[in-house]
């Protein structure tokens, strides 16, 4: 785990209780009391890499912004419609296709205290009839569980979201942190996922995560807790010996834990804003995944040339569907052609991407979907 | 601005070969033949005599006026009328000094620039040194500026050269810094036989590069591969279109699946067999969107015409090939 090398406390904050719980797990941490985020990001600029270092500093704040927002899907492709709970900023690991690392500027390992709010706004979801259902996850601007050894917010979280049945919650992970977990009240309300990949591109592109065979082993370990599952192929990438690797991480994934238990696999082919190239380039010297047949996507993004996506997604879908049939599938912001052409169908025909989860989320998890 | 303001110093008449003529520290720039110089001071004389430094040793160090010893000397003169500084100077005066001479009657080029933040960044602490480089040595008070030119000294000489005569444009020169001076070199050499805009210089390091990383070879196998060869030694083909062949051929190998669409689209177009009246071309990287069909005409016959044409591309089968471009994969 990434060491953290000094504590900033925003000094607006000092007082609330989550802040005394992260300085009692932290207790040879340097502190310093900030006035702001200013003096955080003036002091990451002196160092060589701010982005490394943004990642061993923790800053201790307020979200003064709303802690429920809308996934940041775009137009020209098809979006899951999940909200993002925002409770804090960036990552401890380092993998060098992190968008994190050129959308905030600079990146800091950032964590929201107030979450009374966070609660407060989650009580106006819970009672929300338009739309009755929600799914919501933490994991879009920094990973679920790398909090878990500091602070205690997924055993708040998962038995808030246990008491009622119009909300899952998804905690998506590359860790193995899940031992917070053991023995909450979850009635099933929160899903356990991971993000998975390739042993090759784990070892290459992603560091300081747990390897895969660890993954799978923390994700069949909430299996036997009763959480319900979900995994993410994201991102795919293509190089000398894909097939046979994602081959094999498929076969190791229902190896892992029942079919039965996974409320949904998403698949998504590399894609990042041109503007990550250059941080790659610079962070990652050896990784060549930049390096792939990329063309400009409809959103500006730079994805793989699209029969490449059709064949890599084609080949995935055979692989989960052969030791999966029913598994809910589903591809992360692609359009109506490689959803056609590689699934054999498109989401609007059967009511549209959302409503396909919500409904896989529905069965597994006893929430009620509305009309 | 220097550290007297009035510098003293004594005119004299010395012999050249009390000149260490390999002594460059202040030579800011390259070494260029003196050219119309030397016509100059033979039909008027020396008339601003060169500034020199007696060394420890007692030879003389040129402080300003390489290009004018050089003339003298071409000339077969033995003697010369000097300027000799009197004093203990320090070696970021004497640069002040040739840089400051130079700018009395001209901007200096990037390549002066560039080896002035060189020469005198080793004199100065770290922190000022872009506001004090920019005004001494005349660039914009850029942090981007500065970090492109205090790269170009790390580039030989050659390409140096080449910036100045502009065989190779200023920004494809800061791309060569990051690569070895072997490999910089092999890219100039590709240069010097095309003739490309600064943009198409640029594609071709980045494509050179990502194709060389992707495949692990280095940018010289690549760029002296035989099929660059087979193209650069084409007699038949002018500087351009030996430019685009290149360009053409490091696309394909970057963009091998692009490249086949693109020419597969191409083929069924053709066998559209579209009149000049009418273009069709397909949404960019065939990731989506729309095609364009496009229809010019003048007159009702025209339009009758155009309209054939479209009911008999409706009616060929390369219409839905052509629009369904990845039907096969």
């Amino acid at each position: 785990m990434t060491m953290i090398s000094r504590l900033y406390i925003d000094e607006a904050v000092v007082d609330y209780h989550v802040v005394g719980t992260v300085r009692k797990s932290l207790p040879a941490v340097p502190v310093s009391i900030v006035p702001d985020a200013v003096k955080v990001h003036e002091a990451l600029a002196t160092k060589q890499d701010p982005i490394a270092a943004g990642k061993r500093v923790l800053f201790l704040t307020r979200n003064k912004g709303s802690f429920l927002k809308k996934c940041p899907g775009t137009k020209s492709y098809i979006c899951c419609g999940y909200q993002i709970l925002h409770i804090g900023t960036y990552c401890t690991m380092d993998c060098a296709y992190c968008i994190l690392q050129s959308y905030f500027h600079p990146p800091v390992l950032q964590y929201f205290v107030n979450q009374e709010r966070l609660f407060e706004e989650l009580d106006v979801i819970v009672r929300s009839e338009n739309p009755l259902f929600h799914r919501i996850g933490t994991g879009e601007f920094t990973d679920s569980l790398i909090w878990e050894p500091w602070t205690e917010l997924s055993r708040s979280l998962v038995p808030y979201f246990a008491q009622q049945d119009r909300v899952v919650l998804e905690l998506k992970t590359k860790t193995t942190a899940v031992e917070n977990l053991r023995g909450l009240e979850h009635n099933k309300k929160t899903i356990m996922a991971w993000s998975l990949n390739t042993p090759a591109v784990i070892r290459s592109e992603e560091r300081g995560t747990a390897g895969m065979r660890a993954r799978l082993r923390a994700a069949a370990q909430c299996e036997t807790w009763g959480y319900p599952l979900a995994f993410h192929f994201d991102p795919l990438i293509l190089y000398e010996g894909w097939e046979k690797d994602y081959k094999r991480l498929v076969r190791e994934l229902f190896t892992s834990v029942s079919a039965q238990n996974i409320v949904w696999i998403s698949l998504g082919s590399f894609r990042f804003m041109p503007s990550l190239k250059p941080v790659i380039q610079k962070r990652f010297q050896k990784s060549k995944i930049i390096y792939g047949e990329f063309i400009q996507g409809l959103d500006g993004k730079t994805r793989y040339f699209k029969p490449l996506r059709i064949e890599l997604y084609k080949k995935m879908a055979a692989w989960i569907k052969e030791l999966a049939p029913d598994v809910m599938l589903y591809f992360c912001m692609e359009d109506k052609d490689v959803w056609e052409r590689a699934l054999g169908f498109v989401p609007e025909d059967r009511g549209g991407l959302s409503k396909m989860l919500d409904e896989s989320a529905a069965r597994h998890c006893g929430v009620v979907v509305g009309q | 601005m220097f550290d007297q303001a009035i510098m003293k110093y004594e005119d004299i008449v010395i012999s050249i070969s009390e000149i260490d003529l390999t002594d460059d520290t202040c030579l800011i720039g390259l070494r260029a033949d003196p050219g119309t110089l030397v016509a100059s001071i033979q039909a008027v004389g020396l008339v601003s005599p060169p500034v020199l430094r007696q060394k420890n040793d007692f030879k003389y160090q040129i402080v300003c006026g390489f290009q004018r010893i050089k003339a003298c000397q071409l000339l077969g003169w033995h003697k010369i009328n000097v300027r000799v500084l009197l004093g203990e100077l320090s070696e970021f005066d004497l640069l002040k000094m040739a840089i400051w001479d130079n700018r009395s009657h001209r901007p200096l080029n990037v390549i002066e620039q560039a080896q002035g933040i060189e020469k005198l960044s080793a004199h100065m602490p770290a922190g000022d040194r872009l506001e004090v480089l920019a005004s001494i040595l005349g660039f914009p008070s850029n942090k981007k500026v500065f970090g492109k030119l205090s790269k170009l000294c790390r580039l030989p000489e050659t390409i140096q050269a080449g910036v100045l005569d502009e065989t190779i444009a200023f920004e494809a020169a800061v791309d060569l810094c990051e690569f070895s001076p072997e490999d910089a070199l092999t890219f100039f050499d590709l240069f010097n036989g095309l003739k490309l805009s600064q943009n198409k210089q640029r594609e071709i390091i980045m494509l050179v590069q990502e194709i060389a990383i992707r495949e692990d070879l280095g940018p010289g196998d690549i760029l002296k591969s035989n099929d660059i060869r087979r193209i650069m030694d084409r007699p038949e083909l002018n500087q351009n279109e030996k430019g685009s062949k290149v360009r053409a051929y490091l696309k394909q190998r970057r963009f091998p699946e692009l490249t086949k669409a693109e020419e597969r689209f191409s083929k069924e177009l053709k066998a559209l067999k579209l009149n000049e009246h009418i273009n069709m071309t397909a949404p960019p990287y065939f990731e989506g969107g729309s095609y364009t069909l496009r229809m010019t005409f003048k007159n009702i016959k025209d339009f009758d015409k155009c309209r054939k044409t479209l009911d008999d591309m409706a009616k060929n089968p390369a219409l839905r090939r052509l629009l369904e471009p990845f039907d096969d994969k």
